[in-house]
């Protein structure tokens, strides 16, 4: 592992590294919550939280079970990926993997360890579960610097028979306009 | 090798032309049928990530899609084949939108909308889907479901045009209705992206007849067997167009794909085959005794890329050390899509065949003029 101060990274795939107070990483799980990918505005209340002054972004949300993290310094995050799951065997997995740090990056796929994921995660390693992958630095607050990788699976609520009301519901809709356009088209063909 | 761009021109009244668009990820087609009208199969986007490569294409050589798109075909829901199609969709103004009948069903668009409320993922199919209902909506428009032998549009005149849907067949369509009420069912379970398909029975196939020329566009319709996949296009026969000259191989040439009927029943001897590569988890098509087994067919085998490669990319830095560390394997995904062109005049035997921006010739036969 490196020394602690800035490290240059040359391979072109990030802008600007990224830096989260640990305590404020442990603030984002505790909170959890789901992001809405459509706001860009960042509040505590969303469970998610600006990074940096200059190049905003936001942390999606995590929520999972005791944080194991330690209480004081920063986690430089160099690099961090959005993934979905393609397929889950025994031991490995295979996933998508988008570059949410710079998003003109190519997507990639690889195959990962399960033992990359903690025990209390594995269950959600299934086709279409989506992670988040972060890599960056610990500096610790007695100066000591470590390489991390960190997965973290997004346990998303189950639907609700709410959910799926409303959902029929609008779907009902659609089909009636396509048949009443279906109707209108063989009219105006007769 | 690829030739240089020199293909600016538009095709005569009285030619045809295929255009097969993929990266190492993604597939699309774009089908000039004569008289000025175009018809556009799947969507894959360029390397800028938003402009699907068949608009790219059509503005590259002069033609207006709000007026010479007829048809928008999405032939089955993977994510390799709707990128940039609903993109694709608003600017061709007045094309009709074809998808499967089996996405006619109420469990279909309820799942739809429950997956899009809250977009999972930052390229989720569904949200792609979402977009060409809402744009249905707006145009108070229904899709043209298609379904075997169904005829999904044409033309008369000088230059007469049919395209034919080969597929799904009755069974198909009534599976996915209940796999669709099944995955309803899963109420309880924690929210996921909604998996795609593993087979591909659900999906178009189609025939293409302009003049006295077809051309067979497979999709990635499975070998399937009895009432599904190429094994119920080939039992049924009702679609009697005569043999195609041009083959869209199906499902990235893979053997599940392939029945030897489809080359001997659907296609004229010596086809022009054309196909894109495919890359997704540990699966590379088409491999090695794919493109084997499709040169004993024809000396005329075209991919829009080279096969993916299995080898992982070596960078630097600490990024890369700790993904090196991580990960057993991985590959990047192409994202300029190779073009491979097909042109032919209606009324002469031969074709001529262009490969642009890293298509290769897969079989015997160089690019040029193919007979």
């Amino acid at each position: 592992m490196s020394t602690s101060g800035s490290q240059a990274v040359t391979d072109g795939t990030f802008e600007a590294p990224l830096c989260v107070p640990l305590d404020e990483i442990g603030r984002m799980i505790r909170l959890g919550g789901e992001p809405d990918a459509t706001s860009s505005p960042v509040s505590e209340k969303e469970g998610t939280t600006a990074i940096g002054s200059e190049k905003s972004q936001r942390v999606p949300p995590i929520v999972f079970g005791t944080p194991r993290i330690e209480p004081q310094g920063h986690f430089d995050v160099l690099q961090q990926y959005e993934g979905v799951v393609l397929s889950a065997g025994r031991d490995t997995f295979w996933a998508r993997l988008t570059n949410t740090t710079c998003p003109e990056a190519d997507e990639e796929e690889g195959e990962f360890p399960l033992e990359e994921v903690s025990e209390d995660d594995r269950w959600l390693v299934k086709p279409g579960a989506i992670f988040y992958w972060y890599i960056g630095y610990h500096d610790s607050a007695d100066r000591q610097r470590k390489r991390q990788s960190i997965i973290r699976f997004r346990r998303l609520p189950a639907y609700t028979s709410e959910d799926i009301s409303r959902a029929r519901e609008i779907a009902k809709e659609l089909m009636e306009t396509f048949l009443r356009a279906e109707r209108d088209d063989e009219l105006s063909t007769e | 090798m690829s030739s240089a761009r020199n293909d600016a021109d538009v095709p005569d009244g009285d030619v045809l032309e295929i255009s097969l668009f993929g990266p190492g990820y993604g597939e699309s087609i774009l089908a000039y049928t004569g008289e000025g009208d175009w018809l556009v199969v799947d969507s894959c986007v360029t390397s800028d990530r938003k402009t699907p490569a068949a608009l790219a294409y059509l503005a590259h050589i002069g033609v207006d899609p709000s007026t010479a798109v007829k048809l928008v075909v999405a032939t089955h829901w993977h994510d390799d084949h709707i990128r940039g199609l609903a993109a694709l969709y608003r600017a061709c103004t007045s094309a009709r939108f074809v998808c499967s009948q089996a996405l006619k069903n109420e469990d279909f668009l309820t799942l739809s909308k429950m997956a899009g409320e809250r977009s999972l993922m930052k390229s989720s199919g569904v949200d792609e889907f979402n977009a060409i209902l809402a744009e249905l909506e707006r145009r108070r428009g229904a899709p043209r479901w298609a379904m075997a032998d169904r005829v999904l549009w044409s033309r008369g005149g000088a230059v007469p045009c049919k395209v034919w849907a080969l597929s799904p067949s009755d069974g198909v369509v009534t599976r996915a209705f209940r796999s669709f009420s099944r995955l309803l069912q899963s109420r309880g379970s924690p929210k996921k992206r909604i998996p795609a398909p593993e087979r591909n029975q659900g999906s178009v196939a189609i025939l293409l007849s302009v003049g006295s020329k077809s051309i067979l566009l497979g999709a990635d319709l499975e070998a399937g067997r009895e009432d599904r996949g190429w094994a119920a296009v080939l039992a049924t026969h009702a679609v009697v167009e005569g043999k195609s000259k041009i083959y869209k191989v199906a499902h990235h040439g893979s053997e599940s794909a392939d029945n030897p009927q489809i080359w001997t029943d659907l296609l004229l001897d010596q086809p022009i085959a054309i196909l894109t590569p495919f890359s997704r988890g540990n699966v590379h098509l088409p491999t090695e005794s794919d493109i084997q087994r499709i040169e004993k067919r024809t000396r005329y085998l075209y991919s829009t890329a080279r096969v993916a490669s299995r080898r992982a990319r070596r960078t630097t830095g600490s990024v890369a050390r700790t993904k090196r560390e991580v990960m057993i394997r991985s590959h990047g995904l192409v994202r300029t899509p190779g073009h491979v062109r097909v042109r032919m005049n209606i009324h002469e035997p031969l074709g001529r065949v262009d490969l642009y921006d890293g298509a290769i010739s897969l079989g015997a036969a160089c690019a040029g003029n193919v007979a």
